[in-house]
């Protein structure tokens, strides 16, 4: 494994933590909300939109790169899984390198969209007021990890794996 | 011209009919076809939220802006979202139509790169509830179902709890109990058949406004021929109105129904309006903080002056 | 129009040569946008397409589903209720098979995924059919077939989903899943009582133990509890469906605390599990909300729904090519991505002819549920291939009779709404 792939790996591990870390506060924070609102008749009040600002996006979109990692993202498998020659490498770069461009412009359009919302330090009025900034942020980390996983592969399978 | 026009609403709202719809189609017979529509209802271009975007970036031309989503580019026009001011939709029309033509509403549209053809609003939100609700005090501690952080404030002035539920949930949430009352627009009502599960409707109240602002890119605007900006206005001017009168008429006609079928129908007393207003001037006072500036200031007094006769 | 069909076989291609079928609707629907509006407008539609499709409370219902079915099954709380269910009426002939079956039920009514709800049938139902000399094909089609009942029987991942994209409520299509479910379970039961009669493929079980069927039955009394709990939790207003789902995690862990049969890495693996499929759906449905897009663009939505209120044909013929097309699809297609690529055109239509939004809804995941288990690409049964070691071939061929039996249901759900409305219009009015 080279120092690349290394690195690639740990970030996509740190964002699939966080993500699973959203589920966990997911499930904690509802509960707590139906409880409380149950046994003391006041519910959590933060839990609504700070699950919706926050919570579900990271959970959504921080381990993109991860699942495509272990193959978690579904495609047909009624195609040939490799073609022999230079039309199966053609179509074995371009699978990673057409999906590549289209999330390198996701990410460029998302990471600008909060960027705004930072600048322009964008609220959204709720129980408190919840910086949107930090709530746009998570779907372009998400997406610009998944387009160096992408383009990493492309250099990746055209060397020899010697790992497997 | 063929211009894209988005739209959270559905065809079938009342919005649409006498009011999106009608504009759209006496604009194209007003101009002889020079400017034609392309209808995007239901968010199918855009959600609501990003119908401004959508406007500013080119994937629509214009859009029937839902004003409260824009908070944070809009901060003054959601003045209209308050509570205890505007009593029917001709009377919060009228208001609006006057603050859009000039003023910092106007401005405000302006300077996010849209110009405002016309505005309106929908009757003042009525509570909904299994008992009858008058004065702050019988509001105490219920769960009241809110959208947004107006009425989320307006449901905690009267010492309640405002709750976000999603439109479609509604419906369950208040059958089941898990919802004491409903802040709705009596229009909607039907379409959440939110008059099954509940057995009491205020008729006067005012727990908050929504407005409505149909919005033409700027640069777009200004490139049509005189003559058709005007018509475009003119016949706009007249859609407020109606839209307006029909909606208020529409929710006479819903109440007669629902009185009909058993529901008692309530007006608010003075004394209990009275309370309420004194209650809810806490919102407004609030919305005056968030914003900040002169500029709040003056267009709550002007937005009071106008909905005050 | 050209254009447009140009761009569909380029999705097809994308999608044939095994493109993730999110990235490729995504693509197709981003470069579509760009020759239909311009590449500014293109760009824009990026800029909120993942935060607008993740930010949906009502989408918390999928992740929490999903967790606590991989809670449940990692917890041996699923294989338990196996064993309780075979316990009772594995001795008749064919009733281990049926136990099976009735074992899906149950398990379909905690469990949100099909193929969580197969993979935990071929770990533990399987094997013990095998072990009194049931066929191979008959054991196994069992085993993909019941776990199809996930599907539809509620909580479901696909009626959430479902719901999602056509804004219909959620809690609505879990009661109105309910009788279509049981339906089918009866369905499966009589296919099994007949294949036991006709050939020898399914032998008498264990003999009858009134004590051993008790001892069994203690390990449904948590599930059943939580079955009450997390449904109970829905219609008695206590919580919203997704908030249910919440509770039913909760629950789940409680149950596998108390049995002591959860480690910190199963819990791990479970949490991560549920991340992965959340992710797959939520980029899914992302990417379809903007190929989407570009339909509604191509005015194509526009002109088929003119088409629909001005045509001759009866609605019925409309909604028989739609569920035909959706048939085909669910030869070769995942339930989530037909519903992504279908719903965008399927769902103004059926609104259109004036159908019932549930009634719909059930009907086209019972169509897609049927998508399951037909080849090439049958999910469940390439799950209980994997898991039993059994042929697909072999369990393809097991799989057709209970075929049949699942078209008839979808026939008699066609021709009756009433047996899908039923229930929720009387909960609910
Ligand atoms: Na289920
Ligand atoms: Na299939």
């Amino acid at each position: 494994m080279n120092v690349i792939e290394k690195i690639l790996r740990k970030v996509e591990d740190t964002l699939h933590l966080a993500g699973c870390l959203g589920l966990v506060g997911v499930a904690v924070l509802i509960n707590a909300d139906i409880l409380l609102r149950l046994i003391a008749n006041r519910p959590v009040q933060i839990q609504f939109e700070l699950t919706e600002l926050y919570l579900m996006p990271a959970l959504a979109t921080l381990s993109l790169s991860r699942v495509f990692r272990d193959g978690g993202h579904l495609a047909l498998d009624i195609g040939p899984e490799t073609l022999p020659g230079i039309f199966g490498l053609v179509v074995e770069k371009a699978r990673l390198l057409l999906p590549a461009a289209f999330f390198a412009c996701v990410t460029y359009m998302s990471a600008k969209f909060a960027w705004g919302a930072f600048a322009h330090n964008e609220i959204e009025y709720g129980v408190i007021d919840w910086p949107l900034g930090w709530a746009y942020a998570v779907a372009p980390l998400g997406c610009g990890v998944l387009v160096l996983r992408l383009i990493h592969d492309v250099f990746r399978s055209s060397e020899p794996d010697l790992t497997r | 011209e063929s211009l894209r026009l988005g739209d959270f609403q559905s065809t079938s709202h009342i919005v649409s009919v006498e009011g999106t719809t009608r504009w759209m189609t006496a604009v194209e017979e007003a101009t002889d076809g020079a400017v034609t529509f392309q209808h995007f209802p239901s968010q199918q271009a855009a959600k609501s939220k990003a119908q401004l975007d959508a406007v500013n970036n080119g994937i629509l031309d214009v859009a029937l802006l839902g004003v409260l989503y824009h908070a944070e580019a809009l901060p003054l026009n959601s003045v209209v979202g308050l509570p205890g001011f505007y009593g029917s939709a001709s009377q919060g029309t009228a208001a609006l139509q006057t603050m859009l033509k000039e003023g910092p509403l106007r401005d405000e549209l302006l300077a996010a790169g849209v110009t405002p053809i016309f505005g309106f609003v929908l009757p003042p939100y009525q509570v909904l509830a299994k008992k009858r609700l008058g004065a702050p005090a019988d509001w105490a501690a219920l769960d009241i179902r809110t959208s947004g952080s107006t009425q989320a404030m307006t449901a905690r002035s009267m010492g309640a709890v405002g709750i976000s539920i999603p439109g479609p949930e509604v419906y369950t949430a208040v059958e089941r109990g898990r919802l004491d009352a409903v802040l709705f627009p009596l229009a909607s009502v039907p379409g959440y058949k939110l008059n099954e599960v509940v057995s009491h409707i205020s008729t006067n109240g005012s727990f908050g406004g929504y407005s409505f602002v149909m919005a033409v890119r700027t640069d777009l605007f200004n490139g049509l021929p005189a003559d058709v900006q005007a018509k475009m206005i003119e016949l706009g001017d007249e859609t407020a109105t109606h839209v307006a009168k029909a909606q208020d008429d529409s929710v006479e006609g819903l109440l007669a129904e629902w009185k009909s079928q058993g529901i008692e129908t309530y007006d608010l007393s003075n004394d209990e309006l009275a309370a309420l207003r004194d209650s809810m001037k806490a919102v407004g006072e609030d919305w005056q903080t968030r914003i900040g500036g002169e500029g709040s200031h003056a267009v709550l007094n002007r937005y009071r002056s106008l909905t005050s006769n | 129009m050209l254009t447009f069909i140009a761009l569909l076989a380029l999705l097809a291609l994308f999608m044939v040569f095994r493109m993730p079928i999110a990235f490729a609707m995504g693509l197709v629907g981003f470069f579509g946008l760009a020759l239909q509006l311009g590449w500014r407008p293109a760009f824009a539609v990026l800029e909120r397409a993942f935060f607008d499709s993740s930010s949906s409370f009502i989408l918390v219902a999928i992740p929490l589903f999903i967790l606590m079915a991989e809670l449940l099954t990692s917890g041996d709380v699923t294989r338990r209720a196996i064993f309780a269910c075979q316990s009772w009426i594995g001795h008749v002939k064919g009733g281990l098979a049926m136990a099976t079956v009735a074992a899906s039920v149950i398990l379909a009514a905690l469990v949100g995924s099909s193929t969580a709800s197969t993979a935990a049938m071929a770990a533990s139902a399987y094997p013990e059919m095998r072990n009194h000399n049931y066929a191979d094909r008959l054991a196994a089609a069992v085993v993909s077939v019941g776990g199809t009942l996930a599907v539809v029987v509620p909580p479901s991942i696909v009626l959430v989903v479902y719901g999602v994209l056509t804004e219909t409520s959620i809690g609505k299509l879990f009661i109105a899943g309910i009788v279509p479910g049981l339906l089918t379970a009866t369905g499966l039961a009589v296919v099994i009582k007949f294949i036991a009669m006709r050939t020898d493929q399914a032998p008498k079980g264990d003999p009858f133990d009134l004590g051993k069927a008790a001892r069994a039955s203690r390990h449904i009394i948590p599930m059943a509890l939580l079955m009450v709990a997390v449904i109970g939790a829905i219609y008695g207003g206590i919580a919203s469906p997704s908030e249910a789902a919440a509770l039913g995690v909760m629950g789940s862990l409680l149950i596998i605390l108390a049995q002591r049969t959860i480690s910190f890495s199963a819990f791990n693996r479970s949490v991560s599990g549920a991340i992965r499929a959340t992710v797959m759906i939520v980029t899914i449905v992302t990417c379809s909300a903007i190929f989407a897009n570009y339909l509604v663009f191509t005015r194509i939505t526009h002109s088929l729904l003119e088409f629909t209120s001005t045509t001759e044909l009866p609605r019925e013929a409309i909604l028989i090519f739609m569920v035909l097309i959706l048939l085909v699809m669910g030869m070769f297609m995942d339930q989530l991505a037909i519903l992504s690529l279908s719903m965008p055109l399927a769902f103004p239509t059926a609104m259109a002819l004036g159908y019932d939004p549930i009634w719909f809804g059930i009907v086209v995941t019972k169509t897609v549920e049927i998508g399951l288990l037909t080849p090439p690409l049958g999910l469940n049964a390439y799950v209980a291939s994997a898991q039993t070691g059994v042929p697909l071939r072999t369990i393809f061929k097991g799989v057709v009779p209970f075929l049949l039996m699942e078209v008839l249901v979808l026939v008699l759900l066609l021709c009756f709404p009433q047996i899908t409305l039923w229930l929720p219009s009387l909960m609910l009015k």
